[in-house]
């Protein structure tokens, strides 16, 4: 009971997508803590960055970055561990509306946990 | 004043090589006076090893039940090293970057100073018949762990 109440926590962090897309994106909790940004990097670019880092059990992370309206295609990451970190650039025509969305993965010791049904959402410019 | 106790000294070279297929590297140790932390990383050469689900992947860096022979492992004389992160691949049959680390395992481990013992470490990966001896330099080690890091300033 123990082990499935720490992987619902674990997918609350993830799961908690905001109502609104923003650039930045916070969440943290017993389970750990994530954080997302998406941000202007030097002439036509965009760097999203993103961190979690988890306290309670996931010992590896998939993560899956779709990007919308940025001609680049979806991308995979995955991490051995308790923390996933990183940063990726993105081709960026100024004045566009933009987003990227985080489909995210954590194995756990009760099996895989995902946030596919609301995955974490950034946008640019707001 | 930041701790001294969080910035390493850097000990040995660079050491790489190929090994059944295997292209590997062993970054110098990240010396601490508590241990120190041993990174490498190893590519696969030749057709790309579609991995189909996560679970399977993630099994190459941590113990599975029944994907025992997946798992990356480093030994020293007194026991295996703690896992405690890594940059897996992309298990796509494809990469989607042309990032360097799409399809390799970058991976580190913690090797405590209370086990320090022997000249050697063995890194193996057993279902690629992966098996490459390190040579340490556990004198170096032993010095770095006990001098503040050359060339930093006090802060």
């Amino acid at each position: 009971v123990l082990l499935a109440v720490c992987a619902s926590l674990l997918l609350s962090i993830v799961a908690a997508s905001p109502a609104i897309a923003v650039p930045e994106y916070n969440e943290s909790g017993p389970a750990g803590t994530a954080s997302v940004s998406l941000r202007p990097f030097g002439q036509g670019q965009l760097a999203l960055s993103y961190t979690f880092v988890n306290t309670q059990g996931a010992t590896a992370t998939e993560i899956t970055l779709t990007p919308v309206g940025l001609n680049s295609d979806a991308s995979t990451y995955s991490y051995g561990g308790n923390r996933a970190s990183g940063m990726v650039i993105y081709p960026y025509v100024e004045g566009e509306e933009v987003s990227v969305g985080l489909h995210v993965i954590f194995l756990t010791p009760v099996g895989v946990q995902d946030n596919s049904a609301n995955p974490i959402v950034v946008s640019y410019p707001r | 004043m930041i701790s001294r106790t969080a910035i390493p000294t850097l000990v040995g070279d660079l050491l790489s090589g190929t090994s059944e297929q295997v292209a590997w590297v062993v970054w110098p140790l990240e010396v601490y006076p508590s241990g120190c932390l041993v990174r490498l990383r190893l590519a696969p050469e030749g057709a790309w090893q579609e991995y189909e689900d996560f679970r399977t992947l993630a099994a190459t860096v941590q113990p599975l039940e029944g994907l025992d022979r997946e798992r990356i492992v480093l030994e020293a004389d007194l026991g295996e090293l703690r896992h405690v992160w890594s940059r897996l691949p992309n298990r796509a049959a494809e990469p989607a970057t042309g990032e360097p680390w799409e399809h390799a395992w970058t991976v580190e481990y913690w090797w405590p100073r209370r086990q320090w013992s022997g000249d050697t470490l063995t890194l193996t990966w057993p279902v690629r018949n992966f098996r490459v001896i390190l040579p340490v330099d556990h004198e170096g080690m032993a010095a770095a762990a006990t001098t503040a890091p050359p060339g930093r300033a006090e802060l």
